[in-house]
């Protein structure tokens, strides 16, 4: 167990730690419950507001547990939206982005944190500057790549782009990569290895924490993102649940927006359990990650 | 790939390159897709937006070449200066706060504690639930007389502030709710944390090093690659903020939440002033720029990598 | 409840064609007798619908209820591809009217429309309704919105549905306080009387010092709808014969906004809620903290969010010192000027202003009010029939608006949006944050007339 000799451990040693030890973790355990407590509030608000009808929803101050519990929001939209053609629309664009994002952004992030090319230092600095241009001002331009390319109303816009790399991700794994001591790759040059080897064998092993933290992030983002449907896609048939969900709201004249929330709560909650059991199963293995003991800092 | 980048081939060569050169074709291999996406997706659309915003251009019925005019009107318009006002407001509060919140529950959850896994689903989930969901909840909980957080400053005998009714609040409203939703920067953090070896941590506690040395001599210099991509991730982030004041205030009350790229938002989309749009984006472009070469000059003073290349 | 909707829903899918028929017989001329396009469309042609439906049931049952009735009865030769748009559907719209591959029909409002004129990106229908529609078929229509779809010159769609501003009143808090309901349903109250109803209904409940229950509800900031209380008053936000010329200072618009301002921030205490006391319209109603709300006539979303929870009813909004106003809003369905087939989508979008879809799709699936007068009857008997939970109400409120005719739509400035983006943070100040009186609009009005006067 390594992983258990991390900080408590240490406090263990001798008997004045002890005490130390214990208010410790009781503030700890306070902290860290209230703090919970906080964050856990959309969840419970979405989840009390999931079983209300529309009279109850819009009470303030909030009333948390509704005299009678109405499952239909959980039902019914089932049987009025295709649901599960959203959720098959979903998983296929979540799943392929994020299985493929890891790849290239991972063999990107190397070619960045570790060959030291020429014009690597001015080229990532424009991969940066990729990102500070507001998304609302290059919607038009790109929107007119798609529309010539007759690619408009596919799954392309959607997840072409993120197959070629994302400037959040290879800046994050860059850094990553960039903590791993170079010792080994330089042993592993002199004896023959190729870059790809290095990648392969050296760096990729050690990246599990990383690439844990970029699946759950590219899951979530995937699984969430709207903008780019609701501007790409026409068909009905082919929305995810992001965009199905937008499905709920109406915009009455002059801009009035009537949201069905109950309906919306409940969809939106069942669309999210995937990403918490996800995100609950990959914590465990991601942080529990690797220690990189044989390696000098 | 493999082959190609390998530079220890024993097939003869007609000609050798130097190995500079090989290294710089391994590089620019590596990083082909992004190229990729930067030539057709990327490039095109930034070089577009900054001709377009030489242009007095509504896309339909005019296109007229006026040079940086769009810029000057812009300094001279009152509603640029409040909104990027509005703007730095949000990025100088929120910067510094959500990376000291994330770093901080980050090392707390990086505790040995029970139910670890469900704490750490618990403080993430505020950052993937968004859209109109949280918009309607923060309106609740920040009514001035009823709503949650007000009641229970009451509690404390604390008059609560109007929010989102105030010109002095809104701002800090949304400064509350970006931090709550900095799940993402403790992500990071927490995996920042577990690359930290522990052997580091054996031979300081031997040397008799407290935790708050070895806070300070191990936890933050190791964790100094990640405070630098949620750092220069948070400039990023803060200085476009648009949802919150787009979907809860609509800029107001009395523009007081009138953030630059709803501002640009509304010139283009909804008064079809696309030139005038995209000159805010550049100015905007410009500034966050000048924030990240700042980050990045100085990082060489206080972020520590084992693996730094150079070259 | 359940069983409810799958009737209705199974009524509106499977037996639209029958009941189409039958509706069909009744007003042939609309319809049927609108001559087909120049060219024989043998081809056949298909057209982009970009939907936005005010309910479930619409969203599932429109493309039933058009395939049933328009693509089978009226014409084989187009078919109708209906694309659900969720929000941010401006947005794309707009995006896509750029790339050229937009829809052929969509559904915006005005102060969309004045902008979308001006960029030239609607089609004007004038000339398909000289030759199309009768005389009797145009007096079916409510003036107020067919009037207001003509904007800078050319007619910009077929109107969809009608929203209309009303007042409710919660009668429990009027027995509880002895105070008699407005009577005839307010069809004979005035500014005065109902402000003094306010006054007897704002109330401390609980005894803290702190007023807990107030007489009514203004929502003063809301652009589009402000100006029936300002008309109410002989005021405006524009001056009707010149869209550059600002109104909100002249003195009858600014008595409307000094008789709300007062109500909310200077008398003590205040019948008017102020807004950082208020929540949603409908939870202020329910909960009993505003007695006499503005409102709008939707007894379909009334029947699910307020339902029997209070004992209430609907009255007219009261007449101002000048006269009586209320919001008539005026959703349309537009042709997008680059649609390449504008003969069929004018077909369609008047089928879709016709008597059959207005009765199947607008009033039955949508629960939304339909634009011809014609149906207003049916549609409080419907609203009866499908809306138990607004069986009790005095409904008729429908048709007694549309024949007092106090309903009208806003007039826009030149440049609508330059002008509320200084109006609006005003607007603000005064009504939302109480720091400013209204006498401020006189420098505001100021600047945006110096604005809009520099326009071309």
């Amino acid at each position: 167990m390594i992983r258990g000799q991390s900080l408590p451990d240490i406090h263990r040693r001798g008997g004045r730690y002890r005490l130390e030890h214990f208010t410790g973790r009781f503030v700890l355990y306070v902290v860290i419950s209230v703090g919970a407590f906080v964050f856990s509030m959309p969840l419970l608000w979405m989840i009390s507001t999931s079983l209300k009808t529309p009279e109850l929803i819009n009470r303030i101050p909030i009333i948390w547990i509704p005299p009678e519990l109405r499952w239909a929001n959980y039902i019914d939209p089932w049987r009025e939206m295709p649901f599960l053609l959203f959720y098959w629309n979903t998983v296929f664009i979540t799943v392929t982005n994020t299985a493929i994002i890891l790849i290239t952004n991972s063999l990107v992030a190397f070619g960045f944190a570790r060959i030291p090319f020429k014009g690597r230092t001015i080229i990532f600095f424009v991969l940066l500057a990729t990102m500070m241009l507001p998304p609302q001002v290059t919607m038009i331009p790109t929107y007119l790549f798609w529309s010539r390319l007759r690619l408009v109303n596919t799954f392309w816009p959607i997840m072409a782009p993120e197959w070629l790399s994302a400037a959040y991700d290879v800046f994050l794994m860059r850094q990553f990569y960039m903590t791993i001591s170079t010792d080994l790759d330089e042993a592993a040059r002199i004896d023959g290895c190729s870059w790809f080897g290095i990648y392969r064998h050296i760096i990729l092993p050690l990246s599990k924490p990383v690439i844990g933290v970029l699946a759950i992030l590219n899951f979530s983002f995937n699984w969430n993102n709207f903008i780019t449907p609701l501007i790409y896609l026409n068909d009905s048939r082919l929305f995810p649940i992001a965009l199905g969900l937008r499905l709920f709201e109406t915009q009455m004249g002059g801009g009035d927006t009537y949201v069905r929330l109950g309906p919306l709560m409940a969809m939106t909650l069942v669309s999210i359990i995937p990403l918490m059991v996800a995100f609950f199963v990959a914590q465990r293995y991601f942080i529990q990650g690797i220690v990189i003991t044989g390696i000098k800092g | 790939m493999a082959q190609a980048v390998s530079g220890s081939s024993p097939a003869p060569r007609r000609f050798s390159l130097s190995p500079q050169a090989r290294i710089n074709i391994a590089g620019y291999l590596f990083i082909t897709p992004w190229i990729i996406k930067f030539l057709t997706l990327n490039a095109g659309a930034m070089i577009a937006s900054f001709g377009i915003s030489l242009f007095k251009t509504d896309f339909f019925t005019t296109f007229d070449f006026i040079g940086f005019d769009n810029y000057t009107r812009l300094f001279r318009d009152p509603l640029f200066w409040k909104s990027l006002s509005v703007t730095a407001y949000y990025a100088f509060g929120m910067v510094p706060l959500a990376l000291v919140f994330s770093l901080v529950i980050a090392l707390l959850l990086n505790q040995n504690v029970k139910f670890q896994g469900v704490y750490r689903v618990v403080y993430y989930l505020p950052s993937i639930v968004s859209g109109v969901a949280v918009a309607i909840l923060w309106k609740y909980l920040l009514q001035p007389r009823w709503g949650l957080i007000n009641q229970g400053l009451a509690l404390l005998g604390i008059e609560g502030p109007k929010w989102l009714f105030s010109t002095t609040w809104a701002m800090p409203a949304f400064i509350l709710m970006g931090v709550w939703a900095a799940g993402g920067n403790m992500l990071l953090y927490l995996a920042g944390l577990q690359g930290i070896p522990t052997d580091l941590y054996h031979a300081a506690s031997i040397d008799g090093a407290n935790a708050w040395h070895r806070f300070w001599r191990i936890t933050l210099p190791m964790l100094t690659p990640t405070i630098y991509f949620n750092l220069i991730i948070s400039i990023i982030g803060a200085w476009q903020i648009f949802t919150q004041s787009y979907i809860i205030t609509a800029g107001g009350p009395d523009n007081s939440t009138l953030t630059m790229v709803l501002l640009l938002y509304r010139k283009g989309f909804q008064q079809f002033h696309f030139g005038y749009a995209s000159a805010i984006a550049w100015v905007l472009f410009t500034i966050v720029m000048l924030f990240t070469v700042l980050v990045v000059r100085s990082s060489e003073a206080w972020v520590f990598y084992a693996g730094e290349v150079r070259g | 409840m359940n069983t409810k909707r799958f009737t209705r829903r199974d009524f509106l899918k499977g037996a639209s064609a029958g009941a189409a028929s039958l509706a069909m017989a009744a007003c042939i001329p609309a319809d049927t007798a609108a001559p087909a396009s120049d060219m024989p469309a043998a081809e056949g042609v298909t057209l982009r619908f970009m939907s936005r439906p005010h309910s479930q049931l619409a969203q599932e049952v429109f493309p039933d209820i058009i395939n049933d009735n328009f693509t089978a009865n009226t014409d084989p030769t187009i078919s109708v591809n209906v694309e659900t748009a969720a929000s941010g559907w401006a947005d794309k719209l707009v995006t896509s009217m750029i790339a050229g591959d937009s829809v052929d029909i969509f559904q915006a409002w005005p102060d969309i429309f004045y902008v979308w004129v001006a960029k030239d990106l609607i089609l004007d229908i004038q000339p398909y309704v000289d030759r199309d529609l009768t005389q009797a078929d145009l007096d079916d229509f409510i003036e107020a919105q067919w009037t207001r779809l003509r904007i800078r010159g050319i007619r910009v769609g077929m109107p969809k549905y009608i929203d209309v501003r009303c007042m409710a009143y919660n009668k429990d808090i009027f027995d509880e306080y002895g105070v008699a309901y407005p009577s005839n349903f307010g069809a004979d109250w005035d500014w005065q009387e109902f402000t003094a109803m306010a006054e007897a209904l704002t109330q401390d409940k609980d005894g803290d010092g702190a007023i807990d229950l107030w007489g009514s509800r203004i929502i003063a900031t809301s652009s589009a709808e402000f100006f029936g209380w300002l008309r109410a008053f002989g005021g405006d936000y524009v001056n009707p014969d010149d869209d550059t010329d600002c109104w909100l200072d002249e003195p009858t618009s600014q008595e409307a906004m000094n008789w709300v301002y007062e109500n909310m921030w200077v008398k003590e205490p205040n019948p008017f809620i102020r807004p950082e006391d208020a929540s949603g319209t409908y939870d202020d109603f329910i909960s009993g903290r505003v007695a006499i709300p503005w409102f709008n006539v939707r007894p379909a979303q009334q029947a699910e969010q307020v339902g029997q929870e209070i004992n209430w009813d609907y009255a007219h909004v009261p007449s101002g010192p000048v006269r009586r106003n209320a919001l008539g809003d005026a959703d349309a369905w537009s042709i997008w000027k680059g649609s390449s087939h504008p003969d069929e989508a004018w077909q369609f979008i008047n089928f879709l202003a016709g008597p059959v879809f207005q009765e199947l799709g607008t009033l039955r699936s949508e629960g939304s009010l339909p634009i011809r007068k014609s149906l207003m009857g049916k549609a409080v008997e419907v609203y009866r029939e499908e809306f138990p939970a607004v069986a009790g109400q005095h409904l008729e409120i429908i048709p007694e608006m549309m024949e007092m005719g106090y309903l009208e739509n806003v007039i826009w400035f030149k440049d609508n949006a330059a002008a509320f983006e200084l109006i609006k943070p005003a607007m603000e100040r005064i009504f939302n944050l109480g720091d400013a009186d209204p006498s401020l609009m006189i420098e505001v009005c100021a600047e945006v007339e110096a604005y809009q006067a520099s326009l071309e």
